[in-house]
């Protein structure tokens, strides 16, 4: 009976496992290559794009810019004036201040000489209590809207953004990121090209540590100096250039990044706006929209696009990154949850039979997967039953893929936009592709597996980053963020 | 290291080596497979050689690009040099400016070979700082070097993408040849949607009258897209020369009446305003919204009784549209339809009467003056 029982376990954990690991490697490399021609043939077709055409022409749609603004005042300023200065013809600014206790809201204030109106405060997606909503005497700054809210998390400001946006596009932005003056012209791009309607699109996100950064704008991309940082640089070209861009070559997106997107503002609002009650608000929305579009029988695409117009700063320690990737595990796991009727369900197509069980498989489940193949490891090696030469060979296999598929990024970028000009970079890169594996995914592992614990136990707070912020008051030089 | 000869994981620990359960005989332990070396050497050699090559590639692909950009910017200073020396010349002993250039560029051809790329963006790009007889001298000089057969030969590529390319050339430097307008007339049609619009776009800018007779069987939507760009070449043509976009508000291509009665609002075509007004009682919500706008854009004050129709629209985008076109175009004796939708449940509709109900006031009050929308300041 002892021998059956250690013989099933052993077994079924041995094939479980390297199917696993087989499907997963899979699946990486099949995204890889999508998201690989995703990318040739977006830079072919952008050769004969004309964005001059759009900037003049009075039929682009107008787009409401949401930015939820909580205790900012340390970059605020900066970001709204180069957010005032977007290439694009028909959109306005909604700067939510979701109640701040800084002096953020009377920097605003003050900078923009902003008065308050007498328009009544719209409540058709429930949200907390909104006071005055601002706009400036200058002309000059027409653009802008201010909305003075209690406190209530950010998507209940994204919320009171969705309610007031004038737009039939909404874009939705962290107040810490930077974007790119032509940053709306290209996301807008899809909602114009494609014969079907476009709900959502989304950009490449990139990592702004050590770049230059002049009045709230990026002027010089640099690789991060710090380890850390760097890792999450490689981090995200990986996934966004081949990953996200794959998805979005099937159709079967399920995120639209909280740090910059772009949104059918009908469809935001029919769908019900964001859900509050979950710190993953951005990937729970989309999944929203999408299950909309289907449930009412309606064609539609979710696109991302190559183009890196988003800069976020990344955290620079191991703190706070483990309240990034605590948080993000705590909004996956709740999201899924929330649409755990999707797995395998036809009705939704591709997001049910795929992307669903993608996610859950091999994005959620993934780091418990991992931690029993190690328990399942170290009991072996205790009890010594380890074939080390097999386990060297797997392991070794294991982590050459890994590499491999950072060195496809790499090499993505470099043909795509190289933002990281000097020579000695790409060296940096490949060394830090190959410490990753062991060095930056354990971090990752252990904040996903806390995050989930976290969620077990019932925390549900976004946990304070603290930002050193891209540019400091009274600073008129361009400034280097730290990391 | 094991030599192939594995006998299971759990096996070395005690338990019977021929013992198996039912399920597992079919399927091997994966550890009782045999070793391959062979593949952990392969996956080693082959991230070795990835490495490898990423680094030569980066480095040499930037040598390299760094290097044709500086040939590039050379030959583009050298060619710009000729072409304004020529001009001065040219102005100053009234010498012929083709003669001097030509002469110019057949020293160079024989010296270097020309590089009709570098020439062609160049030409293209002084072009668009050029009127008049400078522009005409320009273009006469493009077609005297050649550079539309240069461009023609693109055309006969089987990428798109350098199919396109040579469309675009001969648009930019003005080729109104049959033979290539031909040419491109077939590529209009082509299943490749960019290369069909770059021809479609081509023809617009080669033909006068612009040729927009893709319209009357084009069976895909026209996207928002390609009616900005279309827009955007159209706006340059002397409005005399521009088709009655009337003609096709009957189209069943519902992006077509929407394109139609986007021009007809932007070029103040008026020849068929009551086909304009029958469009507000379309099936389709997006021409019923399109045009109102084409309405209010031409001010057309016959529709508001229409419009005030469509306030009991189901679609919430054409009661907004219809509310703003009644603000602009109504007058005082609207107010009694406008004044119950202060206490509408909808908040844009509230505000977007507020806003028509100011105008109106504001309209009667002086005639002429703007009125301020109430997203301005409330002081």
């Amino acid at each position: 009976m002892k021998e059956i029982f250690i013989h099933s376990i052993s077994y079924t954990a041995e094939h479980l496992i390297f199917m696993y690991t087989l499907v997963l490697a899979g699946f990486s490399a099949f995204l890889a290559l999508f998201g690989l021609i995703e990318v040739r043939n977006y830079l072919k077709r952008s050769r004969f794009e004309d964005h001059q055409a759009i900037l003049s022409s009075p039929f682009t749609p107008r787009i409401s810019l949401i930015v939820p603004m909580y205790n900012e005042g340390q970059t605020i300023i900066d970001s709204v004036r180069s957010l005032l200065s977007l290439q694009y013809n028909n959109y306005e600014v909604l700067v939510i201040n979701d109640g701040s206790s800084d002096e953020s809201l009377n920097k605003l204030i003050q900078h923009f000489q902003l008065v308050p109106t007498y328009l009544e405060s719209n409540y058709q997606l429930p949200t907390k209590k909104v006071g005055n909503i601002y706009k400036s005497r200058h002309k000059v700054f027409n653009k802008l809207v201010v909305i003075d809210k209690a406190n209530g998390g950010k998507a209940d400001a994204l919320n009171a953004g969705l309610n007031h946006a004038q737009g039939d596009l909404v874009a939705t932005m962290d107040a810490d990121s930077i974007i790119s003056p032509d940053a709306l012209l290209k996301m807008v791009k899809p909602f114009l090209q494609s014969q079907e309607r476009v709900i959502a699109t989304g950009s490449i996100v990139r990592i702004a540590n050590s770049c230059t950064i002049e009045d709230g704008s990026l002027v010089d991309v640099q690789l991060p100096t710090s380890l850390l940082a760097r890792f999450q640089a490689l981090e995200y070209i990986r996934v966004f250039l081949l990953s996200r861009l794959g998805w979005s070559r099937l159709n079967g997106l399920l995120i639209i990044s909280g740090a910059f997107g772009l949104f059918d503002r009908e469809i935001a609002m029919k769908a019900g706006g964001y859900y509050t009650k979950t710190v993953g608000e951005d990937m729970e929305l989309t999944i929203r929209m999408r299950r909309y579009m289907h449930d009412h029988d309606l064609p539609y695409k979710v696109v991302y696009i190559p183009d890196p117009l988003c800069w976020t700063e990344a955290p620079t320690s191991l703190s706070q990154l483990s309240r990034q990737r605590n948080r993000w595990a705590r909004g996956t796991a709740e999201t899924l949850i929330k649409h755990r009727g999707l797995f395998f369900n036809p009705k939704y197509k591709l997001m049910g039979l795929l992307s669903y069980p993608y996610w859950l498989c091999f994005e959620y489940l993934a780091p418990f997967v991992e931690t029993i193949g190690l328990a399942y490891f170290v009991v072996l090696a205790i009890t010594g039953q380890v074939q080390w030469a097999h386990f060297i060979f797997f392991l070794v296999i294991v982590y050459l893929f890994a590499v491999l598929l950072s060195l496809v990024a790499l090499i993505a970028e470099e043909f795509s936009y190289h933002k990281y000009r000097n020579k000695s970079d790409i060296a940096k890169l490949i060394i830090t592709a190959f410490l990753e594996p062991v060095i930056y995914h354990p971090i990752v592992l252990v904040n996903a597996l806390k995050g989930n614990v976290d969620l077990f136990i019932g925390k549900k707070s976004w946990g304070e980053m603290k930002r050193k912020g891209f540019t400091k008051d009274h600073q008129t030089l361009p400034k280097k963020v730290r990391g | 290291m094991n030599s192939g000869k594995s006998t299971g994981g759990v096996l070395e620990c005690g338990l019977k080596k021929d013992f198996k359960p039912g399920f597992m005989t079919s399927i091997p332990y994966i550890s009782d497979l045999p070793f391959p070396y062979w593949l952990l050497a392969a996956a080693i050699a082959l991230l070795a050689f990835g490495c490898l090559t990423l680094i030569l590639i980066v480095y040499s692909r930037r040598t390299f690009s760094l290097m044709q950009e500086r040939k590039k910017n050379d030959l583009r200073f050298r060619y710009q040099y000729f072409l304004y020396d020529a001009l001065v010349e040219s102005q100053k002993n009234s010498i012929d400016f083709q003669h001097v250039v030509l002469t110019l560029f057949q020293e160079e051809n024989k010296k270097h070979k020309l590089d009709k790329q570098v020439l062609m963006k160049l030409l293209i790009d002084l072009k668009r700082s050029f009127t008049g007889s400078s522009e005409a001298q320009l273009l006469q000089l493009a077609k005297d070097l050649q550079l539309p057969e240069y461009a023609y030969q693109k055309l006969q590529n089987r990428r798109w993408s350098t199919q396109a390319q040579g469309i675009r050339e001969l648009s930019a430097i003005h080729v109104s040849d049959k033979a290539y307008q031909s040419e491109i007339a077939e590529l209009r049609t082509s299943s490749n949607l960019m290369l069909s619009q770059e021809a479609q776009i081509s023809l617009v800018k080669l033909s006068n009258p612009p040729d927009l007779s893709f319209l009357n069987d084009l069976r895909t939507p026209l996207s928002h897209w390609h009616q900005i760009h279309l827009y955007h070449h159209l706006r340059t043509v002397n409005k005399e020369f521009l088709p009655d976009f009337g003609r096709w508000l009957s189209s069943e291509n519902e992006s077509i009446v929407i394109f139609s009665l986007r021009m007809m609002a932007e070029f103040e075509q008026r020849y068929h305003t009551e086909v304009v007004l029958q469009q507000l009682g379309h099936n389709s919500g997006a021409i019923t919204l399109e045009a109102i706008r084409t309405v209010k854009q031409l001010r057309l004050t016959q529709a508001v009784d229409a419009l005030v129709s469509l306030l009991q629209h189901n679609n919430p985008k054409v009661q907004l549209a219809s509310l703003q076109a009644i603000g602009q175009l109504g007058s005082i004796q609207h107010l009694s339809y406008l004044n119950p939708l202060l206490t509408h449940q909808d908040y844009w509709i509230r505000r977007t009467a507020q806003d028509a109900i100011l105008q109106l006031q504001q309209t009667a009050a002086t005639p002429s003056s703007s009125p301020e929308s109430s997203l301005q300041p409330s002081d």
